[in-house]
């Protein structure tokens, strides 16, 4: 089963992306080889729309659970209906979100939009 | 990263001014000009520093090659912004009407239109010693974008620590620049005067914001124009639920000692006291340090 | 005549000018072009006549001929459609009403129906025509209204005040580019001279004749001379500041209506602008 997280970098040791329609890159991790991979955000530099853009690009990679820190209401409409399990970042790096969810820390995102997460650089 | 965005519906009741002080006061680690139609900010912070300018472009616009085009007119039949026309009998995209949906190039039976990049503005970083100031602006004629307030954003967004602060001075209205520039801020300043115009504009300012889910408080510039009209907005402000961090009294020594480039701060009386008070109910709700 | 009145910068005083110099005009029409915040109607509080919508064309689709084949998601240039649990959702927000979409189907499953982005308002004061567009909160561009409001305003009225929106981008080209002459109003200050040399640039990008007010003014002199001598701008009038007609302008008073002498200071200055209008606009031979 694969997850997807939000990141500024491509390091799953830096830092989550603020915005999930910006974010610099996504990783994917398979939960079940503990392999990760990073794809571009293409949607980052696209000019509007730029969370259904994400949305869609996330829904066409196979996974089933996505790791951002706040959804913004366009975002949250394509998601809610793709399936995918939302779960709201904790302050850390990607490492530290990825074992809190392999715990059972991360509570299931709802839509906010801004203002939800503060604090990581 | 504690962000705060200062808007204000209406134009001209004092962002810019309020902004620069609180970015003084506060010693704000990174700051940026998010109106980037008009942008005023850079000529009231310090000059100093290294400065990095970057060309921003826009979304591709479209062009018609001239010696493939055999003026079928299918694309200007399709075009629903106006933006092709016939020039010396041949057909042109206008280049300030063109939005890029690309509708004219996919229906071309010849292929003869393909994108073309399009320089909208540009991007301005300044570094000095640590604090980092980002500003950007449109060209005259340009569509306004809201990627360019994010371009704006974004430098501050990697600069900046767990507790530092970042200011942005907001745009005008409540269109798109606007909801960039919301998105991803922790608090929202917002900067009235006590005029009716004002008043109203922020009503409708408060319904935008309210999508976004972000706190939001009150300071009244100007104050002493019109007392009656101040006390509608402190009414209102109850109302809503919205506290008023400061009210700051009009005195034309500002605008002059801003006029000659002078820190406004330095002049001493009740403009200068209210700022101080305004900067320090800022620090208590932003619970800075 | 269709003077366009702009600053770049906002509160230079634009509304409370336009109002106020529609209002010594008459017989004139008025156009409130600021649809994100118009408060042309505070001032003249006319009685208002009626009430349009102003609709956009956004597309529909009828799902069960929607095949997912994602034609539409992927070519959309504004991302405006997304395809996600077996169905097509679509962002009026983000749609342009470009139309492609609902052309490239190959299940015809799209369909153009009409949005409301806001609406457009006629109504009277006096032998003063008044027209107002307001845009909805969330809404991103307002040009289609300005757009509505610069065709359907074209009324009898010899003389047209256009009060556009603040800044120098696309909503405030829509109301010059149908304009015969352009007044700057600009602020005595720094961010004042700042802004008038972009209303400017952009008045001479659409080849429109200027002219300049400076409002606020402290001193004889303004930050904004030099730079109004160096371009050969003509200053059609200085208003001094003056905190009585500040504060009419803050409650939303139309001075010049009940009060002479403020009339007759509006009239002077209306008289100057079509002094200089008629010099500027009319063909040399």
């Amino acid at each position: 089963m694969k997850l997807a997280i939000a990141l500024t970098t491509n390091d799953i040791m830096g830092p989550i992306g603020q915005s999930f329609g910006r974010s610099g890159y996504f990783g994917i991790y398979d939960l079940d080889t503990d392999e990760c991979y990073y794809i571009e955000n293409t949607a980052s530099a696209h000019h509007g729309g730029a969370g259904v853009s994400a949305s869609q690009f996330i829904i066409d990679q196979d996974v089933s659970i996505l790791i951002i820190p706040r959804c913004g209401e366009n975002a949250y409409l394509v998601l809610e209906s793709s399936g995918i399990a939302l779960f709201k970042a904790i302050e850390g790096n990607g490492r530290a979100n990825i074992e809190a969810y392999k715990n059972g820390k991360l509570s299931s995102l709802g839509v906010s939009s801004a203002g939800a997460f503060k604090g990581q650089k | 990263m504690k962000q705060l965005l200062v808007l204000s519906g209406k134009g001209g009741t004092g962002k810019t001014t309020i902004s620069s002080a609180l970015i003084d006061l506060l010693h704000a680690k990174a700051y940026g000009d998010c109106d980037v139609d008009a942008p005023n900010l850079h000529l009231v912070v310090p000059e100093s520093g290294l400065t990095e300018k970057k060309p921003f472009f826009g979304m591709d616009i479209f062009h018609i090659n001239p010696d493939k085009c055999i003026n079928c007119g299918l694309c200007l039949r399709e075009c629903r912004f106006h933006a092709i026309e016939i020039l010396e009998g041949k057909h042109h995209i206008n280049p300030l009407k063109c939005e890029g949906c690309a509708f004219c190039a996919e229906i071309c039976p010849l292929k003869a239109i393909t994108p073309i990049k399009n320089e909208t503005g540009y991007t301005q970083i300044t570094i000095d010693r640590d604090t980092l100031f980002s500003t950007a602006r449109l060209h005259i004629g340009k569509g306004n974008s809201g990627l360019l307030v994010s371009e704006v954003k974004k430098p501050i967004e990697a600069f900046v620590d767990r507790d530092d602060l970042a200011i942005l001075d907001g745009s005008p209205g409540i269109g798109c620049p606007v909801i960039a520039s919301i998105r991803g801020v922790d608090y929202v300043l917002i900067v009235t005067e006590p005029s009716i115009s004002a008043l109203h504009d922020m009503e409708r300012l408060l319904k935008t914001i309210n999508h976004f889910n972000v706190p939001c408080a009150v300071c009244i510039n100007k104050c002493d124009v019109s007392l009656t009209v101040r006390d509608k907005i402190i009414e209102f402000c109850k109302k809503k639920g919205l506290d008023i961090l400061g009210s700051i009294p009009y005195d034309q020594r500002v605008v002059k000692s801003l006029n000659t480039k002078k820190r406004m701060l330095d002049i001493p009386g009740p403009f200068t006291s209210a700022i101080i008070t305004l900067s320090q109910n800022i620090q208590k709700w932003m619970k800075i340090v | 005549m269709k003077i366009a009145i702009l600053s770049g910068k906002g509160g230079t005083g634009k509304t409370f000018l336009a109002t106020n110099l529609a209002y010594v005009s008459q017989p004139s029409t008025y156009i409130d072009a600021d649809v994100e915040e118009p408060n042309g109607n505070l001032f003249l509080r006319p009685t208002i006549d009626n009430r349009h919508q102003v609709f956009v064309k956004i597309p529909e689709v009828d799902q069960g001929k929607c095949g997912g084949c994602r034609r539409c998601t992927e070519f959309c240039r504004y991302h405006a459609l997304a395809y996600s649990g077996g169905k097509l959702i679509i962002f009026p927000t983000l749609c342009h009403s470009c139309g492609a979409c609902t052309y490239l189907c190959p299940e015809q499953a799209l369909k153009e129906v009409n949005r409301s982005i806001g609406y457009y308002e006629r109504g009277t004061l006096e032998k003063i025509e008044f027209y107002s567009g307001v845009l909805k909160p969330g809404q991103l561009s307002g040009v289609p209204i300005i757009e509505t409001l610069m065709n359907v305003a074209d009324g009898k009225n010899e003389l047209t005040w256009i009060d556009c929106p603040p800044g120098v981008a696309c909503q405030v080209i829509s109301c010059v580019e149908v304009a015969d002459y352009c007044l700057l109003v600009a602020e005595d200050s720094l961010f004042g001279l700042d802004n008038l040399k972009m209303a400017h640039e952009l008045a001479k990008t659409l080849h429109k004749p200027v002219g300049v007010i400076i409002n606020k003014c402290f001193d004889s002199k303004s930050v904004c001379d030099a730079y109004c001598q160096d371009e050969r701008l003509k200053v059609i009038e200085r208003i001094p500041y003056d905190i009585k007609l500040a504060n009419l302008g803050a409650k939303g008073y139309l001075a010049a209506k009940d009060n002479t002498i403020i009339y007759q200071m509006f009239f002077d200055i209306y008289y100057k602008i079509m002094r200089e209008v008629d010099h500027e606009t009319t063909p040399r031979s």
